[in-house]
């Protein structure tokens, strides 16, 4: 269990700190640790990403900061399926894919609240010249 | 002295954060609401100066202090720079034209990447012509283009990678972000003095748009669009005033604005106005704040009225205010409101203000 939380705080905190390679390198080397997939996802990437959310809300992190993150989250996600395939883990399970989804979905709604921000200021940038 | 030349000095003293006789007031209106105010389908507004020549003489001559913002300039749509450095136009039916990304793949397509010139590329050749059409013909009617406007570099950066792309580039390849920043810079250096050319050599002002620099952190604000930027007003034609616009939240950037060498800023409603005047207020004029979208295009008269009221008592004392929107009007917003902030302005915007 205190293994599987350092992994995850690893995870956590190279998706905060937008460090791809790190979190390539923890989540491989967490998913061959044979820590748990599922927590893998809830508590490494899940926690990581719920944070850089927080650090938006809060104006510590900006638009950049955001999109980098979710190709983060994505490199760590490519990075559980590598593992698995050359491991004896179960990799991504049916149940570890739902929970994944739920994660995609909230963060989702945050991105979509940014990008209708930004569309707005896409359209009034598109009308300034005119 | 005449109305015009009222008008001339009024918007100048602003400018020079001085108090003239009044708040001059000027809405920043655009293509989208000449369009919808005088019934022109898009095509009709970007294929015809005679057509904006008239709306324009028709609205200023109402409305004085309009032709110094946004003055007498030509439409042109939001796609010239872009286009000078190779993107493709789409000119959607009714709606303003974009511009297709065209640094698809950095590596193969970044070595290809040339600023625009003026004189050949894309539609910046129509467009100073539309400058110096504008100029001959508003001679005869002893009026004079008096405005410019491109976009910053961290726009034009935008259009021509991606917003996604350019904004991930900060993180994946800053180098390949610099490189393109100093490109689009030229090209928008090349543009504002191409313009100010063709337009007779009489512009008084010519406004920068900044609203995707805004989305970036203060530090990386600093680094990626803070040196262009002061490149591009290094780079203006003498004695033209440099304006910024930025309608999307300014509160981390506002001071660092000062550095840049524009000498006045049209920012958004997101940052309060006495807000913005106590912090940059001595330093930069400041236009605006009424956001396009709310009272303007959807409240009443007395509303618009009030609201004006309330800028011009917070932002008006010591001079340096321009009464404006804080971005380009909305085509929903009705004769009467514009006219109700004029009327705020005469009422509550004659100086002393207050006193």
């Amino acid at each position: 269990m205190e293994q599987a939380d350092k992994f995850n705080q690893q995870i956590a905190n190279s998706i905060v700190h937008l460090d791809a390679d790190a979190a390539a390198a923890s989540t491989r080397d967490a998913v061959e640790a044979g820590v748990d997939v599922m927590s893998i996802i809830d508590d490494g990437i899940g926690a990581g990403m719920t944070e850089v959310g927080e650090k938006y809300q809060a104006d510590e992190y900006h638009l950049p900061e955001l999109l980098y993150a979710e190709e983060v989250m994505r490199i760590s996600l490519e990075a559980i399926n590598k593992a698995a395939e050359s491991s004896e883990t179960p990799g991504v399970t049916e149940e570890a894919e739902a929970h994944l989804m739920e994660l995609s979905r909230s963060w989702v709604g945050q991105l979509s609240s940014c990008v209708t921000r930004l569309f707005r200021y896409d359209d009034e940038r598109n009308k300034l010249a005119g | 002295m005449t109305t015009q030349t009222a008008a001339r000095e009024r918007f100048l003293a602003a400018l020079n954060l001085q108090e003239p006789d009044r708040v001059p007031v000027c809405p920043w209106i655009t293509s989208d609401w000449f369009q919808g105010h005088y019934d022109l389908d898009a095509a009709t507004w970007y294929g015809s100066l005679d057509a904006q020549l008239e709306a324009m003489l028709n609205l200023y001559e109402r409305f004085p202090d309009f032709q110094y913002f946004p003055g007498f300039r030509a439409s042109y749509g939001s796609t010239v720079e872009a286009s000078s450095l190779g993107c493709e136009i789409k000119w959607p039916k009714n709606a303003t034209p974009y511009a297709e990304p065209v640094i698809k793949d950095l590596s193969e397509d970044l070595p290809n990447l040339k600023p625009g010139d003026p004189s050949k590329d894309g539609r910046m050749p129509q467009v100073m012509e539309l400058y110096s059409e504008l100029a001959n013909k508003l001679a005869t009617s002893n009026y004079e283009v008096t405005s410019g406007f491109l976009h910053g570099p961290i726009d034009v950066a935008a259009e021509i990678r991606g917003i996604t792309d350019f904004f991930m580039d900060i993180y994946r390849d800053p180098e390949a972000v610099h490189t393109i920043m100093d490109i689009c810079t030229e090209t928008c250096i090349a543009f504002a003095n191409a313009q100010y050319k063709a337009g007779g050599s009489n512009m008084l002002h010519i406004m920068v748009s900044d609203d995707s620099g805004s989305q970036l952190s203060e530090k990386h604000w600093k680094e990626f669009a803070l040196p262009y930027l002061k490149r591009l007003f290094d780079g203006m034609p003498e004695g033209v005033v440099g304006v910024l616009h930025n309608c999307s939240r300014v509160s981390h950037l506002i001071e660092h604005y000062i550095e840049t060498g524009a000498k006045a800023i049209q920012f958004g409603e997101d940052l309060p106005i006495e807000v913005a005047k106590e912090r940059v207020g001595d330093k930069m004029c400041l236009f605006g704040n009424m956001g396009p979208l709310g009272i303007m295009s959807n409240g009443t008269p007395e509303e618009v009225e009030a609201a004006c009221k309330d800028l011009l008592q917070k932002a008006g004392p010591g001079g340096g205010y321009i009464l404006s929107s804080s971005g380009s009007v909305n085509r929903e917003m009705p004769l009467e409101n514009l006219e109700a902030m004029v009327r705020a302005a005469e009422k509550y915007g004659t100086y002393p203000i207050g006193g």
